[in-house]
């Protein structure tokens, strides 16, 4: 494939190849819980509250170095075209492990022995990316919550639809496509905390697709500083002053 | 001034780096890790340069409870030889018996067979102490000691008739101010007794018009955190003249 093709290819709802959805992160959306956020990726919405750390029950099952993450992903009822059973499917089963395994990178889960940090996702509408959305949001909220972090995590995917490489998956790209691949970084300390994989493609084709990916999760890791700086910011008239600090 | 204030000061969110001097040996400012050679920041918050080094003020942390801190906590349970108190921390404070019975003078010891537990604290009362130790489970220990600089007798045990306010604990070292001078101006301006808890509970006995003064400060003080030129404001809604002295208190500071 040539850079003239892929010029011209327009995607299924209009976007170019490198083109995310439209996107919106807001943090500190619940008042009951310790950290939340929510996020709005194309017609993906998100939200995300986080307790804790507290005492972690059954005792026994407690963590005598470091704390312990529960994290709940849930698709609500309503959030596809037909009802989905609001029971843990095995699919939402999975998800939770892989978020929980991902965010486990990057909380400083030392700090608190015999603790537990709950993260409740509820996928609210569900547009394809779910997973990657989830753990963006997720880290926003852990972050809101003050619970120290090494670096935010920052999910993206990429896949292969009609021989063409694309970023950010959505729903009907995501069941006609050949390959999805999402991922998840710590953008500063550059790990990658997440990456799966559907479907085939070839070594080219998987270096194109991570690096459209990581470009993607870079520009979602903006949005997450916005968001949360725009909590100090509407505290307070402090303006941001950058090189100030001595080099 | 003001403009300079600002000019100090950088929002920060997780895991960005810092490059600037980082006194890590304070206590309360360990809100910065090493990750190969750069110093990264853990929390969200403000990152203020006081002298030559640099602080962060976090947007929120979660408490972690340290010796000496003073704390008022609820009652929650019983343990067979004292109280299970929630101080608002991951893990809760444990306040023996026999503490309590040497702190009212008492020689005996403590006898599981003749103490009742409950008619000394019930379920649901509010007690002030201070944090001895934290034992091998994170557990704090409470202690009620006879003498101890800054704390008034009346402010240990069991605390009748206050309103009580509830505040994120990351903004109670706002409240107190440099060595105090926040909470020392409130208290010499306001009728009434106001005691803070580092746990982020603070406590008010009064008339109601004043305790909603108190309220109305406290909102002041927490929406204003990162703002410089906070004590002055306070004097003013306190009605005091503002000082030279208060004056040079002026700006982020975080004891």
């Amino acid at each position: 494939m040539n850079n003239g093709e892929r010029e011209e290819f327009i995607r299924v709802d209009g976007r170019k190849p490198d083109e995310l959805r439209k996107y919106s992160i807001r943090a500190g959306i619940l008042k009951n819980a310790d950290g939340s956020a929510e996020i709005k990726l194309g017609k993906n919405w998100i939200v995300v509250g986080v307790y804790g750390p507290k005492e972690h029950f059954p005792k026994f099952e407690a963590l005598q170095d470091r704390a312990i993450i529960n994290c709940r992903y849930h698709m609500a009822p309503y959030s596809t075209t037909e009802r989905k059973s609001p029971k843990p499917s095995r699919r939402e089963i999975e998800l939770s492990k892989v978020i929980r395994t991902a965010l486990e990178q990057a909380v400083i889960l030392e700090k608190f022995p015999e603790m537990s940090i709950d993260i409740f996702i509820e996928v609210l509408q569900a547009e394809g990316s779910t997973r990657v959305a989830s753990i963006t949001a997720a880290s926003v909220a852990l972050a809101e919550a003050g619970i120290p972090l090494r670096d935010m995590i920052v999910g993206c995917s990429a896949g292969k639809v009609n021989g063409q490489i694309v970023v950010d998956v959505g729903e009907a790209e995501d069941k006609d496509g050949e390959a999805d691949l999402p991922i998840a970084v710590m953008p500063n300390l550059k790990r990658v905390v997440l990456l799966q994989m559907d479907g085939k493609l070839t070594h080219e084709e998987f270096k194109r697709a991570f690096e459209i990916a990581l470009k993607g999760a870079y520009e979602l890791y903006e949005e997450q500083k916005k968001a949360l700086k725009k909590l100090i910011e509407e505290m307070s008239l402090v303006q941001e002053q950058e090189g100030d600090e001595d080099e | 001034m003001e403009e300079e204030d600002k000019r100090k000061m950088r929002i920060v969110t997780p895991g960005e780096k810092i490059s600037g001097r980082i006194n890590l040996r304070r206590t309360d400012n360990n809100f910065f890790i090493k990750i190969g050679n750069s110093m990264i920041a853990t929390n969200l918050g403000v990152l203020k340069k006081t002298g030559s080094s640099l602080d962060l003020i976090p947007y929120k942390s979660v408490y972690t409870p340290r010796r000496d801190d003073y704390v008022i906590g609820v009652v929650i349970g019983y343990a067979a030889n004292g109280w299970i108190v929630d101080i608002g921390a991951s893990t809760k404070a444990f306040l023996s018996a026999q503490e309590l019975i040497r702190w009212e003078g008492d020689a005996q010891r403590f006898d599981p067979k003749k103490y009742e537990l409950s008619e000394h604290f019930k379920i649901g009362d509010l007690v002030g102490a201070v944090i001895i130790d934290i034992n091998a489970q994170s557990h704090p220990i409470l202690s009620l000691p006879s003498e101890k600089q800054g704390i008034n007798k009346k402010h240990l045990g069991k605390l009748n008739g206050y309103f009580i306010i509830k505040v994120h604990t990351t903004k109670i070292p706002r409240i107190i101010g440099r060595k105090g001078s926040m909470i020392k101006m409130i208290k010499e301006n306001m009728r009434g007794d106001v005691i803070v808890g580092q746990n982020g509970v603070i406590l008010y006995k009064g008339n109601y018009e004043d305790f909603l003064l108190l309220k109305k400060i406290i909102k002041t003080i927490i929406s204003n955190t990162f703002a410089p030129g906070l004590t002055g404001k306070i004097a003013q809604m306190l009605g005091v003249t503002v000082t030279e002295e208060v004056n040079n208190n002026r700006g982020v500071e975080h004891e």
